[in-house]
């Protein structure tokens, strides 16, 4: 183990000494806070006046993890949090794979879900919903199993926590009650306009998608999977629901008779938000409801970790230095990057591919790294020094 | 809709104020030219410590002064629990008198001074959601963000009963700035309390004699370190065995149960009385706490502890019992109480808290 930390930590230097760290805006005012490889608990309460002081601090120290707090502080370097003096703070969202993905799944298909998830986020709800520009997000991919998102704006600094709350809860829709929007819609019988704010617009256009969506399978005869999407949602009687989607109907306009088209279409493909109507009954209507409710669930329901954006004096990682659980730099994406940007590939100190290290593999892993399939099996073996590294870290290899 | 007009209508525009410049507190607080003023703030006071009605006066500005002088005379009494109710007096006129109005422009003008940034286009209008988000609070669940047309960082009401919506949120801005407005003046004008004595004897007068009926249930979890020195005291002497008079256990008995002391809990105080009798206490404790017979005693105020020669005021030297609106032992208790604070969420994020989250978040 000795051998193991020596290791680590001057792979952590030489990477300190070569590279920058990118400073926060206003980081005089911040709070600083690391944790290290040899000690237990966390450093806290330290403040930084210069770059070269961040950067002296982390050759010396070389802490497995950096933080810096998302509040800004007359005082960040006091002791309690009281004699700080609180100015304002970062809006901070943080997707993490630990609070979204459940099941089996390698740690790159975890980074693309919660990378799609942090898309949904930052497309669906802050700059849609919530109207911020591209210029007050950044991006960082959190060297770990997440991204975070911090927003920078006016309006922002100086929301409190229950403020911050309530943005959480519009994006997580949690507390929402999905059943107040049916039954608005049943009263009027007829559906909220695609085009309207919020939660409204977004079940209206979730019907038109789910629609289509049931139309395609239908017509591609994919059954097995139409009956496992009814089943998922809990709608009883399948059968009987789809024949009823796909049965024809007259359309008249303004009176006149038009065309005659399925139910199924009507629903995709008109504009009329008394379409519903054709599914008959209340019942049939609900158990639409019921589907759609089912899909706005999975597909429009953002994710983010509450307690971190409500916090509002939180610790959050210092973009570009490293995780210490990894060996990946947490590393700044651009928003028109985000797309194309692979955390196993550019969130990889390249550095670190150059030479390569005898080392002990104690447990059989595998990763993808620098497009590049490792996999190593118990006993002695050779291997890029990053990815000695990383195992060394997750408690895979010894030196 | 002139200014002179909004300033009636809508006191706290600082946009207004011009105005009314140069104007003498001297005169505001003895000249007859503003004894309607003068009248309608008094009434306004007396109204929320449950006495009398509220004399509104004929002009705007007499309301525009009056609503000022209400300001200055809460900010004298230092008394957040009657600060509040006025609060809700006066966002209950902002209500009615912004539902009044129709030029538009004075919507927005009034909003934005209520730091609520809003558009109107039609019926539609639009408040921005942070704005909106920080009015919320008081609402109900129908306010929730989740539940409002949320697009391009405005929360969009239109159609029916949006006016009315808009209007609850700006009225809760309102009150909170008007809580601010009276907790920022720091120093109480000389003039007011060299002119307007008399009327301020009589509203401290009204405001001991009410205030166990207006605050019984603000009082939060009992806090022994807050007591005033005349109640520690007596609870001393008593500890120490001494059969204290009769006024005292009843100042100590209604003290008590004011903020909150069950019966049984007031009776062990009395256990160390030499001659404890316990029916007897029993008795009298249930007397005067009003579990037997009708009268519910209040707590009696300063001037009349010191009446029983129970102010200990000087011995202690108590800067607090020094203050001039010190007029009763609640009051004493209530700031004190709250001036101590109570430990906020962010205690809760010290350092080994915070290693732990970290751990667990920053995987
Ligand atoms: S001033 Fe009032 S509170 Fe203070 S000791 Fe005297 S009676 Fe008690």
């Amino acid at each position: 183990m000795p051998n193991s930390l020596q290791f680590v930590q001057r792979k952590f230097q030489e990477y300190y000494v070569k590279n920058k760290i990118q400073l926060p805006p206003r980081f005089a005012q911040r709070e600083y806070g690391f944790m290290f490889f040899d000690r237990e608990g966390m450093v806290r309460h330290l403040g930084f006046s210069s770059e070269n002081e961040i950067i002296d601090f982390l050759i010396k120290n070389l802490p497995a993890h950096a933080y810096y707090s998302s509040a800004y502080y007359r005082d960040p370097k006091a002791q309690r949090m009281d004699d700080k003096d609180w100015m304002g703070a970062d809006l901070i969202f943080d997707l993490d794979a630990d609070h979204m993905v459940s099941g089996n799944f390698t740690y790159e298909e975890m980074l693309s879900i919660v990378k799609k998830e942090a898309k949904k986020l930052i497309y669906e709800f802050l700059l849609e919903d919530f109207g911020f520009n591209k210029k007050d997000l950044s991006i960082f991919f959190s060297g770990g199993r997440g991204y975070h998102i911090h927003v920078r704006n006016n309006k922002i600094y100086q929301l409190d926590s229950d403020e911050r709350r309530e943005i959480v809860s519009y994006i997580t829709a949690s507390n929402m009650n999905f059943d107040s929007f049916i039954k608005e819609q049943l009263m009027k019988g007829k559906i909220f306009n695609e085009n309207e704010g919020g939660w409204y617009g977004k079940f209206s256009r979730e019907i038109r998608h789910v629609a289509i969506l049931l139309r395609e399978l239908h017509d591609s005869e994919n059954y097995r999977e139409i009956e496992s999407v009814l089943k998922d949602a809990g709608i009883k009687n399948r059968k009987r629901f789809m024949d009823l989607l796909f049965i024809t109907k007259k359309v008249f306009r303004e009176g006149s008779y038009v065309s005659e088209k399925r139910i199924i279409d009507i629903l995709a493909d008109m504009d009329d938000p008394k379409r519903i109507n054709y599914l008959g009954d209340e019942e049939n209507i609900v158990t639409f409801f019921q589907l759609i409710k089912h899909f706005v669930s999975i597909d429009l329901v953002g994710e983010t970790d509450e307690p971190v954006t409500t916090d509002v004096h939180r610790l959050i990682r210092l973009p570009g230095s490293l995780h210490g659980k990894t060996g990946f730099r947490v590393t700044p994406v651009t928003l028109d990057e985000f797309d194309s940007f692979e955390p196993l590939k550019d969130a990889v100190v390249k550095e670190f591919f150059i030479n390569e290290i005898k080392a002990n593999v104690k447990k059989d892993f595998s990763i993808r790294v620098l497009d590049q399939d490792f996999r190593f099996k118990v006993g002695e073996d050779i291997m890029p020094e990053g990815i000695a590294l990383f195992g060394i870290l997750r408690g895979f290899v010894e030196l | 809709m002139d200014d002179r007009t909004l300033s009636g209508m809508f006191p706290f525009l600082k946009s207004v104020s011009y105005l009314y410049r140069g104007l003498s507190l001297k005169d505001l607080f003895s000249s007859t030219a503003y004894s309607d003023a003068r009248t309608f703030a008094y009434s306004v006071i007396m109204k929320n410590l449950g006495e009398g009605d509220v004399i509104y006066p004929p002009s705007y500005e007499m309301k525009y002064l009056g609503y000022h002088m209400v300001r200055m005379i809460l900010a004298y009494l230092n008394d957040k629990i009657l600060t509040g109710r006025v609060a809700i007096f006066f966002r209950d006129y902002f209500e009615t008198n912004f539902i009044s109005i129709d030029d538009r422009e004075v919507m927005k003008r009034v909003s934005a001074e209520l730091d609520v940034e809003i558009m109107i286009q039609g019926n539609e209008f639009s408040i921005n959601v942070f704005d909106y988000i920080s009015n919320i609070e008081r609402l109900g669940d129908d306010y929730r963000l989740f539940y409002q047309r949320l697009k391009n960082g405005y929360v969009i009401f239109s159609g029916k009963g949006s006016r009315e919506k808009v209007t609850k949120i700006l009225r809760e801005s309102f009150y909170r700035k008007f809580i601010e407005s009276v907790e920022s003046i720091e120093s109480i004008p000389e003039e007011m309390i060299l002119y307007y004595r008399e009327e301020l004897a009589r509203i401290k007068e009204a405001r001991d004699e009410n205030i166990s009926k207006y605050s019984t249930v603000e009082y939060g979890d009992i806090d022994e370190d807050s007591f005033p020195p005349c109640i520690k005291e007596i609870i001393k002497r008593i500890m120490n065995g001494e059969n204290v008079s009769h006024n005292a256990r009843f100042t100590l008995v209604t003290f008590l149960k004011q903020i909150g002391f069950s019966g049984e809990r007031i009776l062990e105080i009395f256990r160390n009385v030499p001659d404890f009798d316990m029916r007897m206490t029993e008795y009298q404790v249930k007397h005067i706490t009003g579990e037997k017979g009708k009268t519910v005693y209040s707590v009696p105020k300063c001037s009349t502890i010191e009446l029983y020669g129970l102010c200990v005021r000087d011995k202690y030297n108590d800067s607090l019992c020094r203050k001039e609106w010190m007029t009763h032992p609640l009051i004493y208790y209530r700031f004190k109480k709250r001036s101590k604070g109570s430990p906020g969420p962010q205690d809760s994020l010290d350092g080994s808290d915070m290693a732990k989250k970290s751990n667990n978040n920053h995987e």
